[in-house]
Order: C-alpha cells, then structure tokens, then sequence
C-alpha cells in the first residue's frame, strides 16, 4: 500500500490519469475482505471526476491539493454541477479515499 | 415566427433555466467544437459575437458584425440539442452604408460517442439545420479532442450544404454551394479556470459543387476564462493568405453563462 502510494507521489504509474485519479484498485488493495459495492461506487466516482469535471476543466491531480483546500473545492465545484445526490456521494467517497492514500503515503 | 412568439418562446426557455443549475460545455476554442456535451437536463446560453474586417477589394472602409444567440440543452449523458434563435449581421461598405440583415434560425444536434479524457480519443457526431428567408443550410461535423495532461487537443472535419435565394421571380433556395472546412485548435489550461491556445482554420468553398474555390487559411491565438456560472472566449484570427472580397482579420467572442 504504501508502495503504491509513494509511486503515486512519483509519478510512476501507467497513465498520466492515474497520476491525476488513481485507480480504484490501488485505493482497495489493502482491503482485508472484497467489497464489490465499496469498489463499484469507488469506480463510479472516479468517472465523474474524469468526465463530468473535465466538461469545465482538465481535471486536476487530487493530491496536488490538501485535505483543508477540498473542503472548500469540492463544495464549490459541486455547486456549479447538476450531479445527482448519488453522483455527489460517490465523488466525495472517491476523493476522500484518495486523499486517505495519501496521508498513508506521507504517514 | 412572429416577434410575440418568439418572447413567449425565450419566457419558456428563462422559466425551466432558473430552476436549474448547470455544468458548461469547456469553451477553449470559438471556431473548434468540442466533444462534450451538457448532462441531462442542463442548460447554457451563448452570445457568439465576430467582428471581420480588411477585405481584399476597392472599399477600404468595409467591416462586418455577426451575432448569434444560441441555447444548448443537455438531453442524455451523451446528446444535446441547441437552438440559435437568430443570426444577424451588420454589414457597413462605403459604397452601401450600413446594413443589418437577419440570415437564420437554426437546431443543432450532438452526440457524444467516446470521452476525450477517459478513452484513447474522444470523438462526437454533430448536425445542423439553418434556415432563413433567403437561405437554408445543411452542416456536418465530425469532432475529435485529447485531454493529455493539462493539454487539449482539436479536430472538426466540417461539411457544410446550402441553398440561398437567386432574386430570380421570387425562387427560394435554388442557388446550391457547399464549404469544407478543417479546424485545429490546441489550448493549455494554465490554471483550471484560465486557457491559452490556438485555433487554426481552413475552408474550402464549393460553388454549385463545381470544382473548389481558393482556400482560405486563417491562425491566431485564443484565449478562455472561466467565472463561476460563465465563462468568456476570444480566438483573434489572421488570414494566412489573401482572398479578394475576403476579410484578413476576424475577432471571435463567446460568451456562455451557465443556467
């Protein structure tokens, strides 16, 4: 995990993507039991980072910035959408796992 | 369509746009395309204004003002439909004073078949329908676009049919011609609200589908700043080459608003 994580921080992983919303896998991979709904909502959220941020703007790296500036990002960013309340949920589960990976990296 | 029915029309629009917020379509280019579209339900405006001027003839004071006012609608993940409820143009020559026309209406069709972020290429089917008193018009387009770390990257292949009046015993749209055109922008998001790029533009006329006329070549810088619900695009665009009866400068703004 906390391989993965510094490679993350290193840039040496297979898309310039996953650089900027790394994989799901890589956010489950410590998981001790395999949930399939934790990672589906995982992928889901994932995409709209992807796809829906980048109808306004090249998404940017999710850890490029702290924990403090998303709590004030992704309330504003959602403001300016029209995502569900499911889409809103599995965004904030998305980003809040991969700013766990990296306090686990820097931890 | 009557004045009293277009104001009815734009009331509608206005009613089931202030219930709703909204999630733009990026607006880096003003020529280009771009791949996405509005989610379902969303809603935008756009003010295009283009200046054109320095033509290649004996009338040194010759300039031109198009203006189009065009609402988008998201209707699926991957479809949008827009309206352009008119577009007009101001035309002043020396010779002729100023003149300002209405040309057309028009719907506009898109459809999203790959992400240009998550799959290898993003790529969007485009359709057009203009008419107006004196000309209707047919146009395709074929959209590509790469999101490559904080890079954009533009393609439209651009088809475009139409019939104008001849001013012959009253005939509508019998004149046919066509234009092809290819359109390459590239845009550099320095910060997530801010872009630079350029756009580069090349049409073909087709005059009753005979043979081709010279191909006018036009580059410049475009520049896109985005506010919170709006954002504004200008792309300055220079004639690469000399056309007689063609304008060498074109000034390109957009401005979209978020509803």
């Amino acid at each position: 995990m906390v391989l993965l994580a510094a490679n993350l921080s290193l840039g040496c992983v297979a898309t310039s993507w996953d650089r900027v919303a790394p994989p799901v896998e890589m956010l489950v991979l410590g998981d001790a039991i395999d949930d399939s709904e934790r990672k589906a909502a995982l992928e889901r959220g994932r995409m709209v980072y992807l796809v829906d941020c980048s109808k306004c703007h090249v998404p940017e790296p999710i850890l490029a910035y702290s924990v403090q500036d998303w709590g004030h990002i992704l309330p504003e960013m959602i403001e300016e959408t029209s995502l569900t309340a499911e889409q809103e949920a599995d965004l904030r589960r998305y980003v809040e796992s991969v700013l766990q990976l990296g306090a686990d990296a820097a931890g | 369509m009557s004045l009293h029915a277009w104001l009815r029309f734009l009331v509608i629009l206005t009613s089931v746009a202030i219930a709703r917020t909204s999630l733009a379509d990026q607006g880096m280019w003003t020529y280009l395309r771009t791949v996405n579209v509005l989610a379902p339900g969303e809603m935008e405006y756009e003010q295009f204004v283009t200046a054109k001027w320095d033509y290649d003839d004996d009338d040194d004071g010759k300039y031109q003002f198009d203006f189009r006012h065009e609402f988008e609608f998201g209707i699926t993940d991957n479809f949008q439909m827009a309206v352009y409820l008119a577009d007009w143009r101001v035309k002043h020559s020396d010779s002729d004073g100023t003149v300002t026309e209405f040309r057309t209406s028009a719907l506009e069709f898109k459809y999203k078949f790959s992400d240009p972020v998550t799959d290898p290429i993003g790529f969007a089917g485009y359709g057009e329908v203009k008419i107006g008193s004196e000309k209707f018009a047919l146009e395709g387009k074929a959209l590509f676009q790469k999101t490559i770390d904080r890079w954009n990257f533009g393609y439209n292949f651009v088809l475009e049919a139409e019939w104008e009046d001849n001013g012959a015993n009253g005939a509508r749209y019998v004149n046919s011609k066509g234009k092809i055109a290819n359109y390459l922008g590239v845009a550099y998001q320095v910060v997530p609200s801010f872009s630079v790029g350029a756009e580069i533009l090349a049409i073909t006329p087709i005059p009753d589908w005979a043979g081709t006329d010279t191909t006018r070549f036009y580059a410049g810088p475009a520049l896109s700043y985005r506010g919170r619900g709006w954002y504004i695009t200008t792309t300055f665009e220079v004639g690469l080459n000399r056309v007689p009866g063609v304008e060498r400068f074109q000034l390109r703004t957009i401005f979209g608003i978020d509803f």
